[in-house]
């Protein structure tokens, strides 16, 4: 009797560091590690919402032993460098993500990211004025 | 073919980029810096944060960052351990409960 023979698929090896090789592959990995940063401060946000909601007691502690910890401002500090770098690569990124015609003409592309640029530092502004 | 949910998680995925891209790194400044050297205190975190407007816009923050980066960790994953499975499920379930309990505790606390 004939044994089958059905070919195994071959699947071309791809080790987890293919992107450490190549300053483009790099730079791409590096900006979607940023959501590391992105979804770990939000969910610090969270729990900065779940301390204020237990009460003053609780807030009191979370506010001297956490929010006022070297280590906790440093992580934080980290990770507003790689959320910058996701705020840059996002405003570069917009003419890609958006494009704005005007009548016939694509309008500049320089235009779109430096408009983002603009929107980006008042809202900035706006939350540090307001918050302090 | 079959269809494809990709174009559901999308949208919150760019809504999350932008408002995190726009929003975030002010947000840590406040947080890190401005509680760090003293220009808020703790009164000050309190005021800000029992005001309903902070509050929503913090939902609004929290919501949309989770999205965001549950599209993007899903593919880092991907790409880096060639996972599959529950990948989905783990991502998308996190940024829909952490939203779910952020609304609760905005509106409740």
């Amino acid at each position: 009797m004939a044994t089958e023979t059905r070919p195994r698929p071959y699947v071309r090896p791809m080790p987890a560091t293919w992107w450490l090789h190549n300053r483009y592959l790099f730079l791409f990995m590096v900006r979607e590690l940023t959501a590391v940063f992105v979804g770990g401060y939000a969910l610090f946000l969270l729990l900065l919402l779940y301390r204020f909601a237990q009460g003053p007691e609780r807030f009191h502690a979370f506010f001297e032993n956490t929010l006022q910890s070297p280590w906790v401002i440093g992580l934080q500090v980290v990770a507003l460098l790689f959320v910058l770098y996701h705020t840059v690569t996002t405003c570069n990124a917009a003419p890609v993500l958006m494009t704005v015609w005007r009548g016939e003409e694509k309008v500049d592309p320089r235009l779109i990211i430096g408009a983002n640029y603009a929107v980006w530092l008042i809202l900035s502004l706006l939350i540090i004025l307001v918050a302090i | 073919m079959a269809r494809s949910n990709e174009p559901l998680w999308w949208v919150p995925f760019m809504a999350g980029a932008g408002i995190s891209a726009f929003l975030m790194p002010a947000t840590i400044f406040v947080t890190a810096i401005a509680v760090g050297l003293g220009w808020i205190d703790e009164s000050g975190l309190r005021r800000l944060l029992s005001n309903p407007l902070v509050r929503v816009y913090l939902v609004v923050l929290i919501s949309l960052s989770l999205f965001h980066a549950a599209h993007r960790l899903r593919f880092v994953l991907i790409d880096l351990l060639t996972a599959r499975g529950a990948l989905s499920l783990i991502c998308y379930g996190t940024a829909i409960v952490g939203t779910l309990a952020a609304i609760l505790i905005a509106v409740m606390g």
